[in-house]
């Protein structure tokens, strides 16, 4: 058996060059790492060199000196941000924040309860970035959006808020919010300000403004009622006067006509009596007896100057047979 | 020395420069940012402009702050506005550090939390002040635009479909939320006796006025009675708008109906003049023998009917008994 030499020492030889090479790739890798960055579709970087703002750049894959010389902050500028106030911002339950922020005061002194949304696109990284405080930044948007809406809604009246200016209580308050920001200077810009569901807290307050609506309704149902009749009965009232006016008219003309034709009957026989007076007189006065008796019967006949005579009439007894 | 010991050295030196400038007399002050330069805890220089900054290493610290707004959400705290009404405002603040020494030594070595408890305390006090002596009409509202509602709405009592005219008194104001709400930032930053913080107030901004818990169910009740008297004027609205139509209807039909009745009278009446002018002019002709003529119609037509007993005394019988007549 020969001996072996079992003292441990170095694997391998310290091999200078290699040394370097192992450095150089070092400092080449992390030169790559630090100078290399991606903008998104969505975003802008704004570069900062030794702190001061340099330049902005778009999308894709971009280059920046190494070593911290250079920095980079992309800014999501084509992106349409949305925040939600009132409800739950997590997958929870609202808390009771979230519920309180949802509480506002009408102007006429009516507690309502208003989830909403605003939506803001950030339209200058640079004062985005350099105005406003990172910490500053989620906190600024809400508070300027309630302070606008509570605003707006503080100076409307309550039914203005759930119906009658809903539309116009957003475009006031998106102007509001853009007035501040404006004063800031911040590089935002709010693109809608979105009411939602917009309630009374409890349920026997709501029960109240139901009743309202309702009232509000039977109201015009009333009116309506009143209106009806009104429809129903006047047109039927001109149809009765019309109706009248045409019976007399009738009339009249029922009136003229045979006023005309007695009149004309009366000459025609006026005429053939001037030439005879007395024969017509006497066969007008015989033709008139002979029709008014010539078909009755059991007519009586009595002479007065039979003294002592009893009539055989039973007057108020009918005729007898 | 070979070749490859030159490299090495140089590398080295290379190193050693990039660690000189990483450590030493060099700081960078970012866009955004200032800063604030200490030696052995004593201040001595500020910097606002960014850029590549120079300092004693070893010596010398830096400790940055923001230069840009910072926002600071007080907790919403309950106060009585005018005539003892019991609210919470709810106010936040925008601010930036104006002067980083004072800001600094003033505020445990430039603390935030102690920088804003300073702060807050500051401008409570002056919200509370502001608070307390307005109504509340004049810190909720910022116009008299309800009422310029409500008296449209008076003058136009037709189309009152929203008569909240009947609501709860809505006082005119004269100052405004926004008014107050720049009262409060006057207030909280004039130089008093209080010492300065080094702070610039940008605004004070009123997010939400609401009332304290323990006054809502009263404020509910309000709600209630308001929109109960509501309900009742629409209902008692449309009875009588109702009424009104079907008092209208009345009189239309009245006037229609006695409209129709004289026409038709008018028309009868000229029927009967035309009829009378008819006759009249006919029978003019011969009054004796009209009289004649009538009395023999009118016999014929009455008559008929009647039971008859006769005498014998009637000129038509002047033949009964004589054919000469009697």
């Amino acid at each position: 058996m020969s001996e072996r030499n079992v003292t441990p020492g170095f694997p391998f030889r310290i091999n200078v060059k290699m040394a370097i090479l192992v450095a150089a790739a070092a400092l080449l890798g992390l030169t790559a790492f630090t100078s290399v960055y991606i903008v998104d579709a969505t975003e802008e970087a704004v570069i900062l060199t030794l702190g001061k703002v340099s330049r902005t750049e778009g999308p894709g894959l971009r280059f920046k000196a190494p070593f911290g010389i250079e920095e980079n902050f992309n800014v999501p500028t084509k992106r349409n941000i949305a925040v939600n106030f009132g409800t739950a911002r997590g997958n929870n339950m609202p808390t009771l924040d979230e519920k309180t922020e949802s509480m506002m005061l009408t102007g006429d002194k009516n507690i309502i309860e208003v989830l909403w949304s605003i939506q803001y696109t950030i339209v200058d990284a640079k004062k985005w970035l350099f105005n406003l405080d990172p910490s500053a930044r989620e906190a600024t948007i809400r508070d300027i959006a309630q302070t606008a809406l509570n605003q707006v809604v503080g100076d409307s009246g309550v039914f203005e808020v759930f119906a009658d200016r809903r539309k116009e209580v957003q475009a006031e308050t998106l102007k509001l919010m853009d007035e501040i920001f404006a004063r800031y200077d911040v590089g935002i810009k709010v693109n809608t300000v979105q009411l939602g569901n917009v309630a009374v807290p409890r349920s026997d307050v709501q029960d109240a403004f139901s009743d309202v609506l309702r009232a509000g309704q039977e109201r015009i149902q009333r009116i309506n009622e009143g209106q009806e009749l009104f429809n129903k009965e006047i047109p039927n009232a001109k149809g009765q006067a019309l109706q009248k006016i045409q019976e007399a008219e009738g009339y009249k003309a029922e009136r003229v006509n045979r006023a005309k034709g007695e009149a004309a009957r009366f000459l025609a026989v006026l005429g053939e009596y001037r030439k005879s007076p007395e024969v017509t007189r006497t066969r007008l006065y015989f033709e008139m007896v002979d029709s008014v008796f010539k078909d009755q019967k059991n007519v009586d006949l009595v002479d007065k100057k039979l003294e002592g005579f009893l009539p055989l009439k039973n007057l108020g007894a009918g005729v007898p047979r | 020395m070979n070749k490859n010991q030159l490299t090495a050295i140089g590398v080295g030196v290379a190193a050693f420069l990039v660690l000189f400038v990483w450590m030493g007399p060099f700081y960078i002050l970012q866009a955004g940012e200032q800063a604030l330069v200490t030696e052995f805890g004593k201040v001595v220089g500020t910097e606002k402009e960014p850029g590549l900054k120079m300092k004693v290493p070893g010596i010398q610290n830096v400790n940055f702050f923001s230069n840009r707004i910072m926002t600071y959400d007080a907790p919403a705290a309950p106060m009585n506005a005018a005539k003892g009404i019991k609210v919470v405002v709810d106010v936040s603040y925008r601010w930036r550090i104006q002067d980083l020494k004072k800001f600094y030594e003033v505020n445990s070595n430039g603390d935030m939390a102690v920088a804003m408890r300073n702060l807050s305390a500051r401008i409570n006090a002056k919200v509370s002040d502001v608070v307390g002596e307005n109504t509340l009409d004049e810190i909720l509202r910022n116009s008299n635009h309800i009422l310029d509602v409500r008296k449209d709405q008076q003058k136009d009592q037709s189309t009152s479909s929203d008569p909240s005219f009947l609501e709860s008194e809505v006082l005119p104001i004269n100052k405004g939320r926004r008014a107050l709400s720049k009262e409060m930032l006057e207030k909280a930053s004039a130089p008093d006796e209080a010492p300065s913080l080094g702070i610039e107030l940008i605004d004070v901004l009123i997010k939400q006025i609401r009332y304290q818990s323990e006054v809502e169910p009263s404020v509910y009740a309000r709600m209630i009675s308001d929109r109960k008297k509501e309900a009742a004027v629409f209902r008692s609205e449309g009875e009588g708008q109702k009424n009104e139509i079907i008092g209208k209807k009345e009189r239309e039909l009245q006037s229609i109906i006695s409209d129709g009745n004289r026409q038709a009278d008018i028309i009868r009446g000229q029927g009967d003049a035309e009829a009378a002018a008819i006759y009249a002019q006919a029978y003019q002709q011969d009054p004796e023998f009209y009289a004649f003529w009538k009395a023999i119609q009118s016999y014929k037509d009455t008559l008929p009917g009647l039971n008859k007993t006769m005498t014998t005394d009637a000129d038509y019988f002047r033949y009964l008994y004589s054919p000469r007549g009697r």
